[in-house]
C-alpha cells in the first residue's frame, strides 16, 4: 500500500496537511497544558483549604498578663465550652514543657541557648514524619518545626548575623542538638534531630508522650492547663467562629490566606487559558479539517483512478485512515511528552516558592488528548468515506 | 462472461439520439470470448458506452447484465472484485498517475492480483519500445507513450473480457500491430472477449461482430 500513499501525498498536499498539523498540534498543546495547569492549581488550592480547616486559638493578650501569666491559660470550664460548640468538629490542646530545657549546638554554629518544646495529638499535624516517635529508652528526641521558623532564619535572621549559615531543610536535618534537661534537682542530656518541618502549626513540636513524661519528672508541679488549643473546623469563614471568638476576646491565627487567594486568582487566570485553549483547539479542528477536506477533494481524482484500478474502497479508506491516525497520534504523544517535561520544571520552581504539585503529567491529560483524537479521528473518517464514495 | 445491454440510454442522449442505433434502446448481447468491434463517429457515446459497462456512470436507462446479473444491484465491492477479475480497461483518457514513474502505474495494476511477473512487463514493455521511459514520470512522457504504459497496465490482471476505447489513436502503424499482437495473444490465452471501441473498421483483429452505434445498415 505504499504505492496508495504516495499518490495522495503530493506537494500541495503536502503542504495542506503541515499546515493542518500544525494547528491541530498547537491547539492540543494550549488545551492540554491549561487542563493541566488548571489540575495543578486546584491541588495547590486544595492544600490552602485544606490548611484552612484548622484553626489556632488563644487568648488576647493585654497588660494583666504581665503580672499573671495563668490568665493567659484555658480554664476546664472554657475548654469544655469551647469543645461544645457545634462549629468545632475536633479540638487539641497544645502543652508546653515545665522543665528547662537548654540546646547546644556550639560545635556545629557556635550557638546555645535555652528551648520550649510544645506538642499536640499527632492527628493535628499536617504531616506525620516517620521517626516522629519517642522511645522512652534511647536518648533521642525527634523534633519538628514550623516552616517559617526556618525562612525566618534564612531569610531574616542569618542576613543580619554575619557569621550564621543559611541552611537548607536537609542540612538542618542532619544536625545533632545537645539538649540538656533539668529540674526537680534531676536532669539528663539528650539529642535532638529536626525530623520535619510543619506549615500548620507555628511552634517546635516533639511527640506529646515525651513532653508529658518529661514535664512529670522534671518540671515544675503538675501540667498547667494549655494557652493555646487547635481546632478543627468545617469553614473557617463561619460567622459563628468569629462570633464566639470575639465574644470570649480569644484570638486565632486564621487570617492566613496567602495560598488561598493566590490559588484563587490563579484558577481564574487558568480558567481563562483553558476557554481559550479550548476556542484554539476548535479553530484548529476547523482548519485541520478544512484541509483535510482540500486534500481529500484533491484526491478525487486519484481515488477514482485507484477505483477503476480494482481497489477496493473500503481498502483505501483503510490507508488514508492510518495515515491520518499516525499523524495524530504522533502530534498527541509529542506534546504529552513537551508537556511532561514543562510540568516537571515548573514543579521545581513552583516549589521553590512554597507551592507543592504532583511534577508528573496528570492522567486525565493523555485521556483528554486520545479523546481529542478520536474525535478528529472520527470527522476524518466520515470525510473519507463520503470522499472515496462516488 | 457474457455482457447484456438491455434497452440503455444514457440520459444526456434522451432528448437528442438517433432513431435508429445499434446500441441505444436495443437488446445486444456480448457472448464470451466473442470479439466485437463497436464503430461510430466521435461525439456519439462510445466512450459513454465503456463506462456504462464498466461501471462508471449511473445516469443512464436499461441495465447492464453480467453473467446473468444486473449491475444496477452491484456494491462498490462487487465492482472492485469485477475490475480486479474479470473486467480491464483502457479508457480513452488513459486513467494513469501523471506524478508517478510509468513503473509505479504499472505496479498500482500488478500488485493487485499479482498475476504478471515483473519480467513479463519488462518483456511486453520492450516489444512496445517503452521500457526505457517507464522510469519517468507519465505526465513527461508523450500521449503515444502513454497510450502504450495503458495496453500494458489493461493486461497486468485476470480477465473475461477486455474494454478498449480507441486504443490506438497516438499509435504509428508499426506500434498498432504490436499493441493488437499482444492484446490478440493476452485474450487468447484468458479466453476471453474483447470490446473495441473505434472510428471505423481495423484490420487488426478478426471480429465475430460489428456494432453501428449510430445506425443499422452500416
Amino acid at each position: 500500500m505504499k504505492l496508495t500513499g504516495k499518490i495522495f501525498w503530493g506537494k500541495q498536499s503536502r503542504w495542506q496537511l503541515i499546515v493542518a498539523t500544525a494547528g491541530f498540534w498547537i491547539g492540543l498543546f494550549i488545551t492540554l497544558l491549561s487542563i493541566q495547569f488548571f489540575l495543578d492549581i486546584r491541588q495547590i488550592a486544595k492544600r490552602s483549604e485544606d490548611e484552612k480547616n484548622y484553626i489556632i486559638v488563644n487568648k488576647t493578650v493585654n497588660v494583666a498578663n504581665m503580672f499573671d501569666k495563668s490568665i493567659s491559660m484555658f480554664s476546664e470550664a472554657q475548654l469544655d465550652s469551647l469543645k461544645q460548640q457545634p462549629f468545632v468538629k475536633d479540638m487539641g490542646l497544645f502543652r508546653t514543657n515545665t522543665f528547662n530545657i537548654y540546646a547546644d549546638v556550639s560545635e556545629q554554629m557556635g550557638l546555645a541557648f535555652d528551648l520550649y518544646m510544645e506538642s499536640v495529638p499527632n492527628r493535628f499535624l499536617d504531616t506525620i514524619p516517620a521517626n516522629f516517635e519517642w522511645d522512652s529508652t534511647a536518648d533521642f528526641v525527634p523534633v519538628m518545626v514550623a516552616s517559617d521558623f526556618l525562612r525566618i532564619y534564612n531569610f531574616s535572621l542569618t542576613m543580619s548575623q554575619k557569621y550564621m549559615p543559611q541552611l537548607s531543610p536537609l542540612t538542618i536535618q542532619m544536625i545533632p542538638i545537645k539538649i540538656k534537661i533539668s529540674g526537680n534537682g534531676s536532669s539528663r542530656m539528650v539529642t535532638a534531630k529536626v525530623v520535619g518541618f510543619t506549615d500548620r502549626i507555628p511552634s517546635v513540636l516533639v511527640p506529646e508522650d515525651f513532653l508529658l513524661w518529661a514535664n512529670d519528672k522534671y518540671g515544675d508541679g503538675p501540667s498547667p492547663q494549655p494557652t493555646r488549643v487547635i481546632l478543627e473546623v468545617d469553614d473557617p469563614a463561619n460567622e459563628q467562629i468569629k462570633a464566639y471568638l470575639t465574644a470570649k476576646s480569644y484570638d486565632t491565627n486564621a487570617d492566613d490566606l496567602r495560598l488561598g487567594g493566590m490559588a484563587n486568582t490563579l484558577q481564574i487566570v487558568s480558567a481563562i487559558t483553558g476557554t481559550i485553549g479550548g476556542m484554539f483547539v476548535f479553530l484548529s479542528f476547523a482548519i485541520f479539517l478544512m484541509n483535510f477536506q482540500l486534500i481529500i477533494s484533491r484526491a478525487k481524482e486519484e481515488i477514482g483512478i485507484l477505483l477503476d484500478l480494482g481497489y477496493r474502497p473500503s481498502e483505501l479508506a483503510n490507508t488514508l485512515n492510518k495515515q491520518f491516525l499516525i499523524i495524530l497520534v504522533g502530534c498527541a504523544v509529542s506534546v504529552i511528552a513537551i508537556l511532561a517535561g514543562l510540568v516537571a520544571a515548573m514543579h521545581s520552581l513552583l516549589n521553590d516558592y512554597g507551592f507543592e504539585t504532583g511534577g508528573t503529567v496528570s492522567w486525565i491529560i493523555p485521556v483528554t488528548a486520545l479523546g481529542l483524537v478520536l474525535l478528529l479521528q472520527g470527522f476524518i473518517y466520515l470525510g473519507i468515506k463520503s470522499g472515496i464514495k462516488r | 462472461m457474457r455482457i447484456e445491454l438491455q434497452q440503455l440510454l444514457p440520459e444526456p442522449l434522451i432528448e437528442i439520439a438517433p432513431k435508429v442505433s445499434g446500441i441505444w434502446q436495443q437488446n445486444v448481447v456480448l457472448e464470451p470470448s466473442q470479439w466485437t468491434q463497436l464503430v461510430a463517429p466521435s461525439g456519439r457515446g462510445k466512450s459513454t458506452l465503456l463506462n456504462i459497462i464498466y461501471g462508471n456512470r449511473t445516469d443512464y436507462q436499461g441495465q447492464v447484465i453480467i453473467d446473468g446479473n444486473s449491475t444496477l444491484k452491484y456494491t462498490a465491492d462487487d465492482w472492485a472484485a469485477l475490475r480486479r477479475e474479470k473486467l480491464s480497461v483502457v479508457f480513452q483518457d488513459l486513467r494513469l498517475f501523471t506524478n508517478l514513474t510509468g513503473w509505479d502505474n504499472l505496479l498500482l495494476k500488478q500488485q493487485l492480483t499479482d498475476t504478471v511477473t515483473k519480467e513479463q512487463i519488462t518483456e511486453m514493455a520492450t516489444k512496445l519500445g517503452v521500457l526505457r521511459l517507464l522510469d519517468k514520470t507519465c505526465g513527461t512522457m508523450s500521449y503515444g507513450e502513454r497510450q502504450r504504459v495503458a495496453i500494458i497496465r489493461s493486461l497486468l490482471q485476470p480477465f473475461k473480457y477486455l474494454l478498449l476505447d480507441e486504443p490506438f489513436s497516438h499509435l504509428d502503424e508499426n506500434n498498432r500491430q504490436i499493441a493488437a499482437d499482444l492484446i490478440k495473444e493476452a485474450c487468447q490465452q484468458r479466453n476471453a472477449g474483447l470490446l473495441i471501441a473505434g472510428l471505423g473498421a481495423d484490420k487488426y483483429f478478426t471480429y465475430h461482430q460489428t456494432l453501428q452505434l449510430d445506425e443499422t445498415n452500416g
